[in-house]
């Protein structure tokens, strides 16, 4: 289950969607079957180009927990919970 | 003396007498200016044991270097006291046009002490400075206040500060309101305002600040404004702190229900989407020329709470006021700021204590008799109005709870339930959950912070494992002195992505023809945070007092930081401080160090 937030729910209208990612479960992948069925840039939000790192100032979560780093070296599996934040923490 | 006005105004309200004196060459250099310039003066003029109350103890009023200069993200001002809600240092920093009005009049500190017989209001207009009657002010809330006395300015450019009914009735967590929106929020400085029977400060300055190196200095606020409209600080731009919510929330960050838990199932209905969806009307800055613009103003459009306008809530608000008083509709958190805002509630603390309010009233511990009939349920929108209400009048139980939750929960028997270190309300990033927090609100000089080291920054982010004991001491050690020095110039801490440590130094030498190195910068950072650990030393704190209270140490429940925990991470701590691991003292060597004499 991929859960939206910030603009990205609110740009797409939608709070949540569930994916079937096949044998490819990596978060990019995940970006790039977002992209595609909700028509938002994820992959330009989450996916630093030249590094392959999440950027600085987004979040995901899965399982409650946030990735950091080169992201598609972290694989999903069935039941995972990704929570996209397309914004940071502060305050 | 290039950066600074060069001038400090005394304002004695016993006599309405009025002083001026030369700002100290040493103070300049040893301590720079704000957070600085604050404890270095309440270390030297108010005494061990100084009755917060009475009419020696003072607020001191402080601007940096920076303020009142062509950077757009140096708009704060700090306020210093011996607070009353905590007996030790009371703080709290404000955004608004008091910080460059006071420079602009010529001086970088204001200082109020004594006490006077009736209702009075300062009005600083450049070199005319007065005390007046604000017999007709008393009662009035903040807002009726503000408007009031921007009436007698007519168009000019006036910093206002104001305090509603809590700061009269001596509420130990009143406010200051600052220009409507903005708030001195922590410590009870708008009940010291009150106990000197200071209604109001105005300021309007028409001078300028000389700096060092103008064109140097433009250059660099430019490219701060370019780069403040990019990505590195889109969350603040576009969210606001109120981005937060949910991240907290998710990462089981964020108190719910006086800290019965960890994450709140409303998260959605009172996050950002939500305000964006339900409230929001637009972005507004500190002041007019902040290129960062994160407060949001909010209007509440339909519904009972209707009309009701902020610019907030901020995430603290949303917390205090919303998950930890179970409410989750935006609307009534807007409400519920809104009357904070107009009757001078920090709305942490106003907040905090409705949600202790109730967790009495669930264990039958206080019941309608005290409350006037009302029934203190989580999730009830109105019993926190009507709470607050009832703390800012010293009605009923509202006079036990504007005392503080620590002395509340003395009274009634129920300490255990009372969140808060030294005296002040925990804030709003779970301490059971991200461990540097938890260091950072056991050791926080002012009680229990978040915004002395933001530890909850880069544990929120994932920088660093929030889950992880090990190196946190030396984490919360060294934001803690950057921090210090952030308030010391004084610029937005929000500003960090953009404006970071070489940035500040450029801007030190540019506004102020002083070359200093990070590191130099850095060492007054620590000689304040030991300074400010020294006035608590002198009221008694020592290594039993940075503790955390039962509702986090609690090993009975699914997230906790223990004593054993804590007590690991206070060892590290004071090591990378220099400070005796027994006593919480620093050390004579580290004193030393940093250039410190001390009684």
């Amino acid at each position: 289950m991929a859960e939206l937030r910030g603009k990205a729910q609110i740009e797409t209208g939608k709070k949540q969607e569930r994916i079937e990612l096949g044998q490819d479960a990596s978060i990019p992948r995940l970006l790039d079957v977002l992209e595609i069925r909700l028509n938002w840039p994820f992959r330009e939000k989450f996916l630093d180009p030249v590094t392959g790192d999440l950027p600085k100032n987004v979040i995901i979560l899965v399982n409650g927990l946030p990735v950091r780093g080169k992201i598609g070296s972290t694989l999903l599996k069935d039941g995972d919970r990704v929570v996209l934040f397309p914004h940071t923490a502060c305050g | 003396m290039y950066g600074y006005a060069g001038r400090i105004l005394r304002v004695d309200l016993s006599d309405s007498g009025i002083r001026e004196g030369e700002l100290n060459e040493e103070l300049v250099e040893k301590y720079v200016g704000g957070n600085g310039f604050g404890i270095k003066i309440l270390y030297d003029e108010v005494g061990p044991g100084t009755d917060p109350l009475g009419p020696s103890n003072k607020i001191i009023f402080v601007t940096g270097p920076l303020c009142g200069t062509i950077l757009p993200i140096a708009v704060k001002f700090g306020a210093y006291a011996r607070s009353p809600l905590t007996g030790i240092l009371g703080e709290s920093f404000s955004s608004g046009i008091f910080s460059e009005g006071l420079k602009y009049a010529g001086y970088d500190v204001l200082i109020v002490e004594g006490r006077a017989k009736e209702p009075v209001y300062i009005t600083i207009s450049n070199d005319r400075v007065e005390v007046k009657d604000a017999g007709r002010f008393w009662g009035r809330n903040c807002w009726e206040v503000e408007d009031a006395i921007r009436g007698e300015f007519g168009a000019k450019r006036v910093g206002t500060l104001t305090i509603g009914p809590a700061g009269e009735n001596l509420v130990k967590f009143a406010c200051v309101t600052v220009d409507r929106y903005r708030q001195l929020g922590r410590t009870g400085i708008g009940c010291i305002m009150g106990s000197k029977n200071l209604k109001a400060i105005a300021v309007h300055g028409t001078g300028k600040v000389g700096v060092a190196n103008p064109a140097a200095l433009k250059g660099l606020a430019n490219e701060t404004i370019k780069r403040s409209l990019g990505p590195e600080i889109e969350h603040h731009r576009v969210y606001g702190t109120m981005g937060t919510v949910e991240i907290s929330s998710e990462q089981n960050a964020f108190p719910t229900r006086n800290w019965k838990s960890t994450s709140f199932e409303g998260a959605q209905e009172m996050g950002v989407e939500a305000m964006f969806e339900k409230t929001f009307v637009k972005d507004v800055g500190c002041v007019d020329r902040c290129p960062i613009a994160c407060g949001k103003l909010n209007v509440v459009k339909d519904g009972p709470y209707k009309g009701a306008t902020v610019v907030g809530p901020e995430y603290q608000t949303a917390y205090a006021l919303g998950s930890n008083c179970g409410v989750d509709d935006i609307r009534a958190i807007v409400k519920a700021n809104e009357v904070c805002d107009q009757l001078g509630i920090d709305t942490i603390s106003g907040g905090c204590a409705v949600a202790f309010a109730m967790e009495c009233f669930e264990r039958g511990l206080i019941g309608t008799r005290d409350t006037g009939g009302l029934g203190l349920r989580f999730g009830d929108p109105e019993a926190v109005l009507r709470t607050l209400e009832m703390v800012a009048r010293r009605e009923r139980v509202g006079d036990v709870l504007a005392e503080g939750v620590r002395s509340a929960s003395g009274k009634l028997g129920c300490e255990d339930i009372a969140v808060q270190v030294k005296g002040l309300d925990c804030p709003g990033y779970d301490a059971r959950t991200l461990k540097g927090t938890a260091l950072q609100y056991a050791v926080s000089s002012r009680g229990a912070c978040h915004l002395r080291a933001r530890a909850q920054v880069p544990e929120l982010r994932g920088v660093v494992d929030y889950t992880e004991i090990e190196g946190k001491g030396k984490l919360v050690k060294d934001r803690e002195d950057l921090f210090s020095l952030f308030d010391s110039m004084i610029v937005c801490k929000f500003a960090l992505p953009v404006f970071d440590l070489p940035e500040i130094a450029r801007a030190y030498e540019c506004a102020t023809g002083i070359r200093a190195s990070v590191e130099e910068l850095l060492l007054v950072g620590e000689r304040v945070t030991n300074l400010e650990r020294l006035f608590n030393v002198r009221e008694g704190i020592r290594r039993e007092d940075d503790n955390l209270p039962k509702k986090i140490t609690d090993s009975n429940q699914a997230r906790f930081t223990d004593q054993a925990q804590l007590d690991r991470m206070l060892d590290d701590y004071y090591d990378a401080r220099g400070w005796d691991r027994a006593t919480g003292l620093p050390r004579m060597d580290k004193m030393a160090e940093l250039d410190l004499e001390v009684d």
